[in-house]
């Protein structure tokens, strides 16, 4: 015969059981919010730095599309650890693809908007390079490029087409002059590969950052 | 006993994990007042090219979230400034505009001491005019004693106060925040670049103004706020930064950075407290 104690005790392993079973396990198994990365535009419009007008000098591709696969990679690979899991989303015709995504929003249309991606997504991002500087400096070492750029992002909530998040970073990369493997030139300057990698990630590392402080 | 302790226990385990179920991304903090962003526009004599507008905003957003981390403040209803007639697509023109919110805030700048209308465009010196009455702007007396309350709190029209305490009733806001970039120039040599133009010259002078107005909305009074950057100082150490390389443009976002910053500083220290003071 079973004291009252092992009752209790049984009772007591089973309602926690239970729990786990029906409210861990939920959780465990939650499914990631998913986030479409639209692309990254230029809002420049300065004649020695706007990024349409570059020279390819090596077989680099347009800037502003290699700013877009960058984009694409670091936010596919960084924005799952809080939760969103980035969904390419990206086109040839970014810009337009940005521009008509705005559009729709002002006129308060989200579900119009939504309908330029195949995807049930619960996010959209998109990005916008606002600031760029390129200081060229001619020393007894060599030459010396730096790279600046300005970066800012915007989250919108794809069932309500609101603003809910917007992140902005800066990143800078210096490099010595010499025969570069791939480059562009823009407005008198010759811009490896590297350099614009590396600015680029600067910014996006602090965007995403800022991103996960805001969710 | 035993019994009330495990059904305690599964209930607090139900609250808690429930709760962590249903949170969504970027549901925003309550901590701190409530600050609802009205509008953020040019009402200046030159107009602000949309796409620096747009970033303007972005850096107001990031600045104002910055002091929300540390618990001062949270915004609502972001989506009444950053969304509909969002600058960013160069669609504002033609975009609906929220008229009520447009209103208060060109309410709010006639009836600031700062005003000036020589310095507005011709949409806010008709408001200035209906508001006020065209003569209002020829009575020198009533200019001087207008001006003697900078840095004070005011009133604006009845109606105007109305609607702002309909607005914060609506969104559960304490204040009211509008922006005014009301002067943006940069001159060169021999021509002036303004933020509606697309020079790219290396800059010599710069002139960048704000004003913001900071609205209670249980009070209905007013803190205008002003921000002012020009050559000195600053665009040394922006030089410093960037090089002599550094292009009219760029200088006017990292003017329009330095600017976001001030606002929410100066609105958090200065606005707020005189405010709570009141008349």
């Amino acid at each position: 015969m079973r004291d009252k104690k092992f009752w209790l005790k049984a009772i007591n392993l089973g309602v926690l059981v239970l729990t786990i079973v029906f409210f861990v396990s939920p959780v465990c198994a939650a499914e990631n919010y998913t986030i479409g990365i639209v692309g990254i535009d230029s809002r420049i419009k300065d004649k020695n730095l706007n990024l349409g007008d570059y020279t390819d000098l090596t077989q680099l591709e347009n800037p502003l599309v290699y700013a877009q696969k960058i984009f694409t990679e670091i936010l596919t690979t960084d924005l799952p650890t809080i939760g969103l899991e980035g969904v390419d989303k990206t086109a040839n015709a970014t810009s337009k693809r940005i521009a008509e995504v705005n559009f729709q929003m002002d006129l308060g249309n989200p579900a119009e908007a939504m309908k330029l991606f195949d995807a049930k997504l619960d996010y959209l991002i998109y990005g916008y390079i606002t600031n760029m500087t390129v200081t060229h400096r001619e020393s007894i070492a060599g030459s010396n490029l730096t790279v600046r750029i300005d970066l800012t992002t915007r989250i919108i909530d794809a069932s309500t087409g609101k603003v809910v998040c917007i992140a902005t970073g800066k990143g800078e990369s210096a490099s010595h002059g010499g025969a570069y493997r791939k480059s562009f030139k823009l407005g008198g300057s010759e811009i490896s590969e590297e350099c614009w990698h590396e600015a680029l990630e600067k910014a996006l590392n602090q965007i995403v950052e800022k991103i996960k402080k805001q969710v | 006993m035993e019994l009330i302790r495990i059904v305690s226990l599964s209930l607090m385990m139900t609250l808690i994990f429930t709760s962590s179920v249903l949170a969504k991304p970027f549901e925003g903090k309550t901590s701190g007042v409530g600050i609802f962003v009205g509008e953020v526009a040019c009402y200046g004599e030159h107009e602000i090219r949309p796409e620096f507008l747009a970033t303007f905003k972005e850096q107001l957003w990031q600045a104002l979230k910055d002091f929300e981390s540390k618990g001062k403040l949270h915004t609502v209803g972001d989506d009444q400034w950053l969304g509909n007639g969002n600058a960013a697509s160069g669609f504002a023109g033609i975009i609906r505009v929220n008229t009520v919110l447009r209103d208060i805030h060109m309410d709010a700048i006639a009836y600031g001491p700062s005003f000036a209308k020589e310095s507005a465009n011709a949409q806010m010196i008709h408001y200035a005019e209906r508001a006020l009455g065209e003569d209002y702007f020829w009575d020198d007396e009533k200019i001087a004693a207008r001006k003697k309350l900078i840095g004070k709190p005011y009133h604006i029209s009845p109606k105007m106060t109305n609607a702002a305490k309909t607005v914060g009733e609506e969104y559960d806001a304490d204040y009211l925040l509008f922006c005014n970039l009301v002067d943006s120039d940069i001159q060169l040599k021999n021509s002036i670049f303004n933020a509606s133009t697309t020079l790219s010259e290396r800059p010599k002078q710069i002139k960048v103004a704000s004003y913001f107005y900071l609205i209670d909305t249980k009070t209905g009074l007013v803190y205008e706020g002003y921000n002012f950057s020009d050559k000195t100082g600053q665009i040394l150490n922006l030089l410093g930064q960037y090089g002599k390389a550094m292009t009219a443009q760029n200088l006017l976002q990292c003017m329009f950075e330095v600017q976001s910053k001030r606002i929410v500083e100066d609105m958090c220290n200065a606005g707020q407290k005189v405010l709570a003071k009141g008349n």
